[in-house]
This record gives structure tokens, sequence and C-alpha cells, in this order.
């Protein structure tokens, strides 16, 4: 599978960082990044990273792969909710398909999604995996106000 | 060395798969006596998912260390990671890092090569940096997805994690501070991997004794020396852990109770992750060390060299363990898989691009 070069890097922030462009005028939040809000027609849009955190809306499994995914097969893709109220499609990941439902709590994890072969391009970007909660504090996203205020 | 100034770790994070593979099992499909990996007290080991690497690892475990900071990332000003599974040999694998870190452009930046050690360079080189004023802080990061030949004894412990830690001044919000180190490196030939080949060697009468031993306890002399400390003065022993037996046998040999080193031996549940393998071990311990307490911590890189730090615990650092994932927490966290899965999860078997 040949992996476009010039549309990773266009690509690079909204894929590693989940950033998103946020309109000026009516507050629509786009994901992947637009240039034109496509509510208001506003051109002003600024950028902005989103939590990460959210829940699955609907998720379908998929076993016939592109080429270059065998190895990754079954992929997972979801359509995550996140906090801000935006629309992630994103592959899941750690989790076997008997084990997500729809509800399930998600964070953002940066993953490699694939490789151009042995000699080219690999390329990264954000996945979800369920957020783990552990014993002694809330989730993996790991918001200090609770603690912070345990300890006040 | 003493830096002029004196430095500190302002926060740690840790990431390690939660996939794992019992070592019996690997035994089984080579035709390894049954207790083989019970002899180098490695139990379990760490398996790196398919879509997981070095650098998405590192990602992980430094956004920990960035979470337990509380600082602002583009107040780093310097990020590192110390590597030997680097995905590309040449393409930096830190300009990624600190991409998906959002702390680019403006920061230094680069990976370091020196087997196991090179992310303790790196902390030697950011504590240099921070006490010099060039920048406030630093970004360290230990990160590997160690390979090893199957059905080589190495097989037994080369698995995935990763370590970061982000440094300061003293005078910074910090959980420990450094007293001072000692490097000691010579040319011991214990363990390579030529520029293609896949998998590494080893030249097995060079592991224990001329490198692994003899770089560790020189390193650990030299610095109670330039301190004027006994091992009395340490309450936590942290060595490089490339299996559950060395360490324990370093810390005999140096005086040290076992009582000390098994909070952060951490390798019989994990495997050794390499770069991650003492820096793990150093955030386990600082998740249940006291303010005031010592650490000695001693990182070791074939080919060969060691550090030895002496760490003193502050004030700070209870309020910090439960802002990110705790060693102890994710070491519950897992799952295991076979060694077929293993096996592809590791890239021992893929499918052939026609
Ligand atoms: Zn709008």
């Amino acid at each position: 599978m040949k992996i476009s070069v010039p549309r990773v890097w266009r690509e690079l922030k909204s894929h590693y960082l989940l950033e998103a462009s946020v309109c000026t005028k009516c507050g629509k939040i786009h994901y992947p990044p637009r240039t034109i809000c496509d509510n208001c027609k506003n051109h002003k849009l600024i950028r902005r990273k989103l939590s990460g955190e959210g829940e699955v809306l609907t998720y379908t499994v998929q076993y016939v792969v592109l080429e270059g995914y065998r190895e990754h097969a079954p992929i997972i893709f979801a359509i995550v909710k996140l906090k801000e109220g935006v629309n992630v499609l994103a592959p899941l990941t750690d989790v076997k398909p008997e084990n997500v439902r729809v509800g399930l709590k998600v964070t953002a994890v940066l993953r490699k999604i694939t490789e151009d072969g042995d000699l080219g391009l690999i390329k990264y970007g954000i996945k979800f995996k369920p957020m783990k909660e552990f014993r002694n504090e809330g989730n993996v996203a790991y918001e200090s106000e609770k603690r912070t205020r345990k300890n006040s | 060395m003493k830096s002029i100034k004196d430095v500190g770790i302002v926060s740690w994070g840790v990431y390690f798969p939660k996939y794992r593979i019992k070592c019996s099992d690997i035994g089984k499909v080579w035709g390894f006596p049954p207790q083989y990996s019970d002899g180098l007290r490695v139990y379990e080991k760490t398996v790196a998912n398919i879509d997981e690497d070095t650098i998405t690892m590192g990602w992980e475990a430094a956004r920990y260390a960035v979470a337990r900071a509380k600082i602002d990332p583009k107040e780093i000003e310097a990020i590192y990671v110390g590597t030997e599974s680097k995905p590309y040999a040449v393409k930096p694998s830190i300009t990624i890092i600190a991409e998906a870190l959002g702390i680019t452009p403006k920061t230094l930046g680069a990976d370091l090569e020196f087997a196991c050690r090179a992310a303790s360079e790196a902390m030697e080189a950011s504590i240099g940096l921070i006490s010099s004023g060039m920048i406030k802080y630093s970004l360290v990061i230990g990160s590997d997805t160690a390979q090893a030949s199957p059905g080589d004894v190495l097989e037994f412990t080369a698995s995935s994690g990763a370590a970061a830690f982000i440094l300061g001044l003293r005078s910074e919000n910090i959980v420990a501070y450094f007293e001072g180190s000692y490097s000691y490196i010579t040319d011991t030939p214990d363990f390579w991997r030529r520029s293609l080949a896949q998998y590494p060697m080893h030249g097995e009468q060079f592991t224990g004794d001329p490198a692994y031993f003899a770089h560790i306890i020189s390193a650990v002399k030299g610095l109670m020396e330039e301190l004027g400390f006994k091992p009395s003065d340490f309450d936590y022993v942290v060595f490089h852990q490339p299996n559950g037996r060395f360490p324990l046998k370093a810390a005999a040999r140096l005086g040290f109770s076992k009582e000390k080193v098994l909070p952060g031996l951490i390798t019989p549940m994990i495997g050794n992750t390499y770069n991650g393998s003492a820096l793990i071990g150093l955030a386990a311990v600082l998740e249940v060390a006291n303010p005031g307490q010592r650490i000695l911590l001693v990182p070791f890189g074939s080919g060969a060299g060691s550090d030895a730090y002496s760490i003193i615990v502050e004030e700070g650092v209870k309020e910090k363990i439960h802002l990110a994932p705790t060693v102890k927490e994710l070491l519950e966290d897992k799952e295991y898989v076979d060694y077929t899965c293993y096996s592809k999860y590791r890239g021992l078997t893929s499918k052939f691009n026609f």
C-alpha cells in the first residue's frame, strides 16, 4: 500500500493531536478540521486540540481489510462521541470485538496506523482504547481536579 | 558529577502494553527445560500490540509525565528518547513524539543511542542543560520494543515498555532531586546488533561479570566514594534489570539487602524493557518512597556503560502519584496472549506482500 507522503504531513496535527477547527462565529467544532464552517459559512476558524475522551456511539468490525492491513485485522471502526460533542471516526485498539459495546468509554492514544511496506513511511495517528477505571482514581485521562479536591 | 544548581525530577510517567506472554509458554515452544525462565526470575513479559512501537509507547509514557507535572508542555525546552529499537534507522523518533505531545517546534530534541543506557545519558545531559540555565524543563524518555531472535534465550526476557521523566530545577515543584552521579564506560563486547541485522548477538561469556557487574559495581563504588556514602545510606536500590536475578546479585556484592532492591524490581513481571528497565523501577520506587529517603539508581547499557545516581525524595511526590497510572496499576491491567499471537504482534510472522 502506497502512503501519500504529502498527505501524511498535511494531516499531522489532526491525526496526532486530534486537532479540530472551531468556528469563531457559531462555535461549531469540525473534525477533521475544515477551513469554512459548514453551519454558518464563516471563514474564521481556529484550531483547538480535542480532549480525546468520549464513548462509542456505534461501531463496525471489518474482517475484509485493505492491502497492508491484514496484521491489524479484524479492525474495529467506531464513531466516538467526544466530551465536546464532536463525533470522530477512528479505529479502536487494545480491545476484542466481543468486548466492544455502544457506550463504551474510550480515550485517544497515538498508534501506528499502517506502514508503506518495509521501505516507505510509517503512518501514525489517533486510535481509541477502552478507558481503564483504575482502582485508586478516576480514569486514564487523570484529570487532577478530583484528586486535588480530595487533598484540599 | 555534581551540577552547579540542584536539578530534580518534576514528574514521571510509565507505560507498558497490557498484553503479556508467560515465559513458560515461550520455553515450551522452543523445548527449554520447564523451569528455565524461573531460573532467570522472569515469569511474564509484556507484548506490544501490532500497532505499538517505541514511538507510541514513548508518547504514552511522556503524556503521563506531562499530566503529573502540571506544567504547560510548551515550557519543555528539550526532549530526548533513548532507544535501541527505533522504527526508522534514519528519521528521528523524537520529532514524532514531540509533535504528538504538542511541544514542537521550539525545543531541543534527539534520539540517543547506547543500548539500554541511552535514556540515562539523556538524563545526565538534561541535568547539565537545566543546571546551567539554558533550558527550563527537559523531557527524558526511555522506550523500547526489544528484539530477540525466536528461540534465543534472550526471547524469555526481551519485552516492551517505556518510562518518561520531566526534569527541572530543584526550586520547581519537584518530587525528588539529584545529589550527584557517576558514569563509567568501557569498550566491552557483550551485546551488539549490526546495522542490517534483525536480531542482536550476545557475547555469552561477557554478559555477566565483565559487562553488567563490572560497570554497575564500578559506577556505584565511584559514586559512593565521591559523595562519601556507604550502602546503609541508601533506602532503595534500582539497577538495570535484564532479568530478575542480576540486580539481586549486584546488590549482594555491593552490600545492599534484598529488601532495598525488591520495590523497584519490575522485570520479573514484565520482562526487560531495555531503556525503560531501570527507569520503570525508579518510577515504582517513587510511588512508594517517603520524602527524605535516598534512592540509588543505576542504569546500564551493553557495550558498555553505567551511571549511578543518588536521588533524594521530596515532599511533592505523594500528591502526584495518582495523576496518572501507577506502575502497580499497569501491572494489574493485563491480558495474556499465546505464542502465535505474540509472534504476529512482534512481527516474527507477517503476511508476504506481493
Ligand atoms: Zn459557524
